[in-house]
C-alpha cells in the first residue's frame, strides 16, 4: 500500500524526535526498548511516556525517518506482538546531521563552558 | 492494591482522547508499553512514587501528546485538500445571496418597494436554489453526496427552474389582484413542486457529515412551513390561520437560512487532492 510521504520535519527535529532516533540507533527496537534507551542515554533525565513515544514514532514513520521491521522476536525470548522499528537511510542521515549539529554547538561553547565551575 | 487489569482498562479508556486513526494504529502497542511501565513500577524500577507516580506521568503524557496529535492530524488532513473550485464558490455564493433575499421578506421596507423588485428578488432566490442544486450535482461520484442525493438535487433544480419561469411570466400577467385562473393554477402547482422538492432535498441531505446537515434540516423544516402558507390551500385564511400564518413565515425564513447554510458548506468545502499528485514513500 502506498503511504503518504511528507518531507521530513525541517531540522532541527524536536528534542523528543532526536532522542527517539538516537535511541533506535543502528538497532531494531520496540517501544519499551526505545523508552529504556532514551532514559539510559540521557542518564535518566528524560523519561518518555507511551504517548510521547508513539506520537513521535508516528511522525518519524510518516516522515520516512524510521520504518517497521518485518522481523519478529523468538516467542520464547519476547512477546511476538511487539513491533520493532529501525532507522531508514534518510533517518540515519538526519540523525547524523543532528549529532554533528550538537558537536558544532559543543565545540563552539566548550571554551567558556569549561571556565564555569560545576554546580 | 488495584489489579493490573483495572489499570489497563482505565488506560484503554483514556486512549479515546487520541485521534481515531492514531488509536487504530498504535492502541495495542500503547497498552503493551503501559503494561511494561506499570510492571516496572510494581517491581520498584519505575522511579519515584510507585504506581501513583506513574499514573501522574501517564496523565501528563496524555494531556501533552493527545491535543498535539489532534492538531497534527488536522494539519495533515488540511494539507491533503484544496479549497473549493471557483465554480463551486460561485454557485455557493449565489445560494447565499438567494437565501438572503428570501430572508429579506422579513424586512418591512419590502412593502413599499415596487412589485418588480419583489419579482427580481424571487428570481434571484430561485436562481440561488438552482445554483446549490447544481453544486450538489457537481460534487461528483464517490463524494459525500451520492446518486440519491444528486437525483433529488436534480428534481429541486427543475422545480425551482419551473417556479422561476412562472415568476418571470407573471410580470406581464394579471395574477393579482385580477386572477387569471388558468395561469394561477399552473403557478400554484409550480409552488407546490418547489416547496416539496426543496423539502425532499433537505431530507435527502440530512445524513451529511459536514455542516451542510444543519442547512438541510432548516431546508426540510422550512419548506413544510412555507408550503402550509400557500394561498390556495386556504390554511392561513381558515380557523387555524393564527397558527399557519406565522408557521409559513417562519418556514420561509428557515428555507432561506437553509440555502445560506448550504451555500456556506459549498463555498468552504475542501476537496481532496488527486492521489496521483501524492508521491509514494521514499524509504
Amino acid at each position: 500500500m502506498e503511504a503518504v510521504h511528507r518531507p521530513p520535519a525541517a531540522p532541527p527535529l524536536s528534542r523528543t524526535a532526536v532522542h527517539v532516533l538516537l535511541a533506535i540507533g543502528p538497532e531494531e527496537r520496540h517501544g519499551y526498548a526505545i523508552m529504556a534507551e532514551v532514559a539510559r542515554i540521557t542518564d535518566g533525565a528524560i523519561r518518555l511516556g507511551p504517548g510521547a513515544i508513539y506520537t513521535t514514532i508516528r511522525r518519524l514513520l510518516d516522515d520516512g525517518l524510521i520504518e517497521e521491521s518485518d522481523e519478529r522476536p523468538d516467542p520464547e525470548l519476547d512477546d511476538q506482538r511487539r513491533r520493532y522499528y529501525r532507522l531508514t537511510v534518510l533517518g540515519r542521515t538526519v540523525a547524523a546531521a543532528e549529532v554533528r549539529r550538537f558537536e558544532t554547538l559543543v565545540q563552539a561553547s566548550r571554551r567558556w563552558v569549561l571556565e564555569v565551575p560545576p554546580t | 492494591m488495584t489489579p493490573p487489569a483495572s489499570h489497563e482498562r482505565v488506560y484503554r479508556a483514556l486512549l479515546r482522547l487520541y485521534p481515531g486513526p492514531f488509536r487504530a494504529r498504535f492502541r495495542d502497542e500503547l497498552v503493551q508499553l503501559f503494561g511494561d511501565v506499570m510492571r516496572d513500577a510494581r517491581d520498584g524500577r519505575g522511579g519515584r512514587g510507585g504506581t501513583g507516580g506513574i499514573w501522574l506521568r501517564i496523565l501528563a503524557d496524555i494531556a501533552l501528546t493527545a491535543p498535539a496529535e489532534h492538531l497534527d492530524a488536522r494539519r495533515v488532513a488540511h494539507s491533503l485538500t484544496r479549497p473549493a473550485s471557483a465554480v463551486m464558490k460561485t454557485l455557493g455564493l449565489l445560494g447565499i445571496v438567494g437565501g438572503l433575499l428570501l430572508l429579506s421578506v422579513w424586512l418591512p421596507v419590502l412593502s413599499i418597494v415596487p412589485e418588480k423588485f419583489n419579482l427580481g428578488r424571487l428570481v434571484l432566490f430561485n436562481a440561488g436554489a438552482m445554483a446549490i442544486a447544481a453544486a450538489i450535482l457537481r460534487w461528483g461520484a464517490g463524494a459525500e453526496w451520492g446518486r440519491f442525493q444528486r437525483s433529488v438535487a436534480a428534481l429541486a433544480m427543475a422545480a425551482n427552474g419551473w417556479y422561476l419561469v412562472m415568476v418571470v411570466l407573471s410580470a406581464d400577467r394579471p395574477v393579482y389582484p385580477v386572477p387569471d385562473p388558468e395561469f394561477r393554477e399552473i403557478f400554484n402547482w409550480a409552488g407546490v413542486a418547489m416547496w416539496w422538492a426543496d423539502g425532499a432535498l433537505g431530507l435527502a441531505l440530512l445524513g451529511s457529515r459536514s455542516r451542510a446537515r444543519w442547512g438541510a434540516l432548516a431546508l426540510a423544516v422550512g419548506s413544510v412551513g412555507a408550503f402550509s402558507g400557500m394561498g390556495y390551500l386556504g390554511l392561513i385564511d381558515g380557523e387555524l390561520g393564527w397558527l399557519f400564518l406565522p408557521a409559513s413565515q417562519v418556514g420561509i425564513a428557515l428555507n432561506g437560512l437553509g440555502w445560506i447554510l448550504l451555500g456556506i458548506a459549498v463555498t468552504t468545502r475542501r476537496r481532496a487532492i488527486a492521489p496521483t499528485s501524492v508521491a509514494p514513500r521514499a524509504s
